[in-house]
């Protein structure tokens, strides 16, 4: 049975698997990095490895994301989310939920695409990222400002 | 002074008579002293003479005996010569007596022939004199007596002159009279106006009167007004010093209060630090807590992949480091506990203390208000009593207006009688001044009457303004005085 780890950001409520995270961190130094793109908060440092950090609310067009920071596996790829609120692992079934007019306007959610893939929980509607294609998707891997 | 020819006649043979018995006189005096010398010095003979025959004496008596019968010879020629003396002088005295009588005799001789024809022309002086001074019987002092060398000469002399001083005296009587009158008339006057100002006076000092017992009616008012503010204001100051008291125990006890206040107020502040404290306890606890959750999750996830793991060599570092963090954290936890335990023991001892002291501070605060309630009291009684004095002082005060306009009328009143007891002054002053001159004008009066022996019985005195006036009479009585 898969597990799959549930958070908002940017005040999207998002839904990610289980075995794609390596860890959640919480207070991790992040320094910034100059002339990069402004969701992109900087490098830290986890486990004595370097580790990219993106604000998954702002990297999606939204406010900005403040809480903890989830390390990806490697196998996934060396990044790190930073989102508002962990909500937990939930082992809810996947279910198809048709996306709504704001979740598909492109003003509204940028540089994410969501799908009607996602995990419903106390009646919140959690999108399930496809964390593989935006780790290697150009607008994630181009931080340049 | 011109003398008779009776005297004349007399005066010779009188003197020559004076001067012998006079020369007589000394001689019989000088006789009588001789013959006391001598029946003195006789008597002294006769002692020696029997002390003599006595046949008691040797020869010094015998020379003094014979030297007393020597002295006793001395004063025999001086009482005979004396005794001559006396005769002839006697012998003298009688023949001029005798030439006194005759001249006398021959005196009278004269006088009686010359008698007969001056008393015919004295007779007719007395009744020129007589018709002269007739008018005068009916009070005209206009009469003036013709002064002749005759013997009524003088007389008419005299009698002008005292009828000159009547007429003087007579004149200042009449306008001393006149002087008197009108002294009397002001005096008189000054006493009808003396009267007035006194019926006045009167007046006003009745009514001044009725203001005094109206005014002392109500100050009796105000007096026991007075009276009883004072025993208001005794009962005022009574409840004030109860309510001082009482006050007083409340200061007491709310300085026990705020002792108790302080006290409580640092286990307060004790209170509070400690409950800080918790709090930093608890927030290291959420702390805690949340990296638990986080723990978990990461655990859960660890737990999910590691059905996944590829080597059980990090899977054991994995749970190597979650069992080093969960020490932490289980350490962490402890000391809280034991911290929150300790401010736990803490906080109650405080809270024991502070509920302690707040019982106190009830019990404190219970008495301050009783005893407030007691000064409240007393301060309702206070203001109570001071309203009634208040109210009593004004109503004092509203009577002492009403009082001092009485009392400015009353001093309108004094002033009124003050005038007219200073006309009262005057009029008496004027009526001393007209006495003094009533006085000083009798004393005139008085004088003038003492100069003069005035007949007894009553002069008519002549019409007032018919006869001479002052200025006249004493040029007149100047003009005979000359």
């Amino acid at each position: 049975m898969s597990h799959y780890l549930l958070f908002d950001a940017g005040g999207l409520d998002l839904a990610a698997p289980a075995e794609l995270i390596k860890a959640i961190h919480e207070d991790l130094d992040v320094q910034p990095v100059a002339g990069t793109c402004s969701w992109f908060r900087g490098l830290a440092v986890a486990h004595g490895k370097l580790l990219p950090v993106t604000d998954i609310g702002a990297f999606a067009g939204r406010r900005s994301s403040t809480g903890r920071t989830l390390e990806l596996e490697p196998a996934a790829g060396i990044a790190g989310f930073q989102v508002d609120n962990v909500h937990g692992l939930s082992d809810i079934p996947i279910s198809e939920v048709p996306l709504s007019e704001k979740e598909t306007n492109r003003k509204e959610v940028e540089n994410l695409t969501l799908t009607v893939r996602a995990i419903v929980q106390h009646d919140r509607v959690h999108r399930v990222l496809d964390v593989a294609a935006i780790v290697q998707s150009p607008a994630f891997l181009s931080i340049a400002e | 002074m011109k003398s008779s020819p009776y005297e004349k006649r007399l005066g010779v043979p009188f003197t020559l008579l004076m001067l012998a018995l006079l020369a007589l006189m000394v001689s019989l005096v000088a006789l009588a002293r001789t013959a006391s010398i001598a029946n003195e010095r006789v008597s002294e003979l006769n002692t020696a003479w029997q002390a003599v025959q006595e046949g008691s004496v040797d020869g010094s008596e015998l020379i003094t005996t014979d030297y007393l019968m020597t002295r006793i010879l001395a004063p025999v020629p001086a009482v005979r010569d004396a005794a001559l003396w006396s005769l002839g002088l006697g012998v003298l005295s009688l023949l001029l007596l005798f030439w006194l009588v005759l001249a006398a005799r021959r005196a009278d001789q004269l006088m009686s022939t010359s008698f007969a024809g001056d008393e015919q022309k004295e007779q007719a002086a007395v009744m020129k004199l007589m018709d002269e001074i007739a008018p005068l019987a009916s009070g005209d002092l206009r009469v003036h007596a013709t002064v002749t060398d005759a013997m009524t000469g003088s007389l008419a002399d005299a009698f002008n002159y005292a009828v000159s001083e009547l007429r003087w005296l007579v004149g200042t009587m009449a306008t001393s009279a006149d002087q008197v009158n009108a002294s009397v008339e002001r005096s008189r006057l000054s006493a009808h106006n003396v009267a007035s100002a006194c019926a006045e006076q009167s007046r006003q000092i009745h009514l001044s009167s009725n203001d005094l017992l109206s005014m002392s009616a109500v100050m009796a008012d105000l007096s026991a007004d007075t009276a009883e503010s004072t025993v208001a204001a005794q009962s005022a100051v009574d409840k004030a010093e109860a309510a001082a008291g009482s006050l007083s125990a409340s200061l007491h006890r709310l300085s026990a209060i705020r002792d108790e206040a302080d006290q409580t107020t640092r286990l307060m502040h004790r209170l509070a630090d400690n409950v800080a404290a918790i709090d930093e306890r608890v927030v290291n606890i959420e702390d805690v807590a949340r990296q638990t959750d986080l723990l978990a999750l990461n655990t859960t996830i660890r737990a999910s992949a590691g059905t996944r793991s590829s080597s059980v060599t990090d899977a054991a570092t994995d749970l190597g480091r979650l069992s080093d963090e969960v020490a932490q954290l289980a350490e962490v936890l402890g000391q809280a506990t034991r911290d929150i335990r300790s401010l736990t023991r803490t906080i109650s001892e405080d809270a024991a203390q502070t509920v302690q002291s707040m019982d106190l501070t009830m019990t404190e605060l219970s008495a301050g208000l009783e005893q407030t309630q007691h000064a409240s009291n007393a301060l309702d009684i206070i203001r109570s009593n001071s309203h009634e004095l208040r109210e009593r002082v004004v109503s004092m005060a509203e009577r002492t207006v009403v009082q001092s306009g009485i009392v400015s009328q009353l001093s309108e009143n004094m002033d009124q009688i003050n005038r007219i007891t200073q006309q009262t002054a005057e009029g008496v002053t004027g009526n001393a001044d007209s006495l003094t001159e009533l006085k000083d004008l009798a004393g005139e009066l008085k004088q003038s009457l003492a100069d003069f022996r005035l007949p007894t019985r009553t002069v008519k005195l002549p019409e007032q303004n018919s006869t001479f006036s002052t200025a006249r009479k004493a040029a007149e009585r100047a003009a005979i005085h000359e």
